[in-house]
């Protein structure tokens, strides 16, 4: 088939490069001698790469995200993004409601230290262009449809200029048609920003979609169950047969991982 | 139909285009048609309400006047009581007592906003500060401030200080809970993307948290005001 199945597939991909994203041992209890929410996790991403996070609820995907992105410490282990930080968006867009569009967009450019006035606003111009969105500079986020703020999400995450995006189930409140429209679109930013991309969703079609690699993790605690390198050639579409097939391969595993916890 | 052959002969089928042109159709059913409304519409809007309240109390009062129930020493008519007043403000006695007034008010006020700011600050932010003085600025909060004039009275007579000892007690509180439920209704979210988005210490209070707090912050201010007003 289009995939390899291998529980330990990134040993060979990534190593060569100085990792992206670098997890070895994580764990995270959140309370002394409490259950571990994440345990072991090793885990590379490789500069530019594309990885879905796969798991049911309880697998402590929002916390990993939250670790690599600084705003939480693992309690075992080690996160390691070389090259600073990694710019993170949510399933809400989470504009701040008193600033426009654009606005939005420039504080992330401020406080990243860029003093210009005129060269922020052209900076902006040019991620509202490169979302599609150009003209939107003076409108409010409640103006704007769901897509078209979690588009502006995506214009002020590429303005903080990381070199590692995280998206934490950015596109599951959206409806169908929007969703396929952004995946396209993030495929499509991805391919021309060289971004490496570490993806949360419980949604397996979703993941095989958009991924060059889906890891699913186990639940309570949150583990690397298995893993699988995805050769399907963009651009997919989520009909796609192949990424049905594999779709159905993955949702037994993460069947299987889930029943776990019922016996 | 000039449109559709000028279509057929771009390329309209790149990828890209046609993802494009998906994109905006979404945009354009998804944007809400209402039209904007005018401004003149809008101010209309807002100040003919209050005209037309006005001219209907003036007028429930001048037909009880008419009516002669009561005797015109007890409810005199809008005329007469109109006349009384231009008296009044053009010979001069009105103007000082209202400067008095809100003079009076004004820079216990802005004693209270610059007081009151900081402690809610406090407040919302510091665990321990909060469990110490939140339910006693939740209780001074509900206290008429009439209540203070006695006491005031006593330590200070009849003086200035003592009116700014009643205004500074019934606004403080006020504008600090204010403060404070205006940083407790701040959503978590905001925080975290500021973070991420590099806001720390006092750029974090600055680009976030005063912001989204400030509506709850207004409203502290419009009761103080109130109360230092009272």
């Amino acid at each position: 088939m289009t995939a390899t199945v291998e529980t330990a597939v990134t040993a060979a991909a990534t190593t060569a490069a100085d990792p992206a994203v670098r997890l070895s041992g994580v764990g995270k209890t959140f309370r002394d001698g409490g259950a571990a929410v994440l345990d072991g996790i090793d885990l590379d991403v490789a500069p530019g790469e594309f990885v879905c996070l796969l798991g049911a609820s309880g697998c402590g995907k929002s916390t990993l995200l939250n670790l690599v992105a600084g705003l939480d410490a693992p309690s075992q282990g080690s996160v390691d993004v070389p090259s600073g930080r990694a710019a993170l968006m949510f399933q809400e867009a989470a504009l701040f409601p008193w600033l426009t569009a654009g606005e939005n967009i420039d504080l992330a450019l401020r406080l990243r230290g860029l003093s210009g006035r005129r060269e922020r606003r052209a900076e902006v111009e040019r991620l509202l262009d490169l979302v599609r969105l150009g003209g939107a500079y003076d409108k409010r986020p409640h103006q704007l449809s769901g897509g078209m703020r979690q588009r502006v999400a995506l214009a002020r995450s590429l303005a903080q200029d990381a070199k590692v995006l995280l998206m934490d189930e950015p596109f599951a409140a959206l409806d169908a048609i929007t969703r396929d429209v952004l995946h396209e679109e993030l495929v499509r930013l991805w391919e021309a920003t060289g971004l490496a991309v570490v993806f949360v969703t419980h949604n397996v079609r979703e993941a095989v979609r958009l991924g060059q690699r889906v890891v699913l993790l186990s639940s309570r605690p949150g583990r690397v169950a298995r893993q699988w390198r995805i050769d399907i050639p963009q651009p997919r579409r989520i009909e796609d047969k192949a990424v049905a097939d594999l779709s159905v391969e993955i949702t037994d595993h993460l069947r299987k991982e889930i029943s776990r916890h019922g016996r | 139909m000039a449109a559709d052959t000028a279509d057929a002969t771009s390329p309209d089928t790149e990828p890209g285009d046609a993802l494009a042109h998906i994109e905006a159709g979404l945009d354009a059913l998804e944007t809400s048609l209402e039209p904007a409304t005018g401004r003149l519409r809008r101010v209309a809007a807002s100040v003919i309400p209050p005209i037309v309240a006005v001219a209907l109390i003036l007028a429930v009062w001048q037909v009880l006047y008419a009516a002669k129930i009561w005797p015109d020493w007890k409810l005199p008519g809008p005329g007469q009581v109109f006349t009384s007043l231009k008296e009044a403000f053009s010979n001069g006695d009105v103007w000082p007592a209202v400067g008095h007034s809100i003079g009076h008010g004004a820079i216990g006020f802005g004693a209270s906003v610059a007081i009151g700011t900081p402690l809610g600050l406090a407040v919302g932010r510091i665990k321990a500060v909060r469990a110490g003085i939140g339910p006693m600025l939740s209780g001074l909060q509900s206290l008429p401030s009439v209540a203070w004039v006695p006491p005031a009275l006593m330590f200070f007579g009849p003086t200035s200080a003592m009116l700014y000892t009643v205004v500074l007690f019934g606004a403080v509180p006020s504008i600090a809970v204010g403060v404070m439920s205006g940083l407790d209704q701040v959503p978590p979210l905001y925080l975290r993307v500021g973070r991420n988005l590099g806001a720390r210490g006092l750029s974090s209070i600055r680009y976030v948290l005063l912001p989204a707090a400030l509506p709850g912050y207004l409203a502290g201010l419009r009761q103080g005001w109130a109360f230092a007003w009272r």
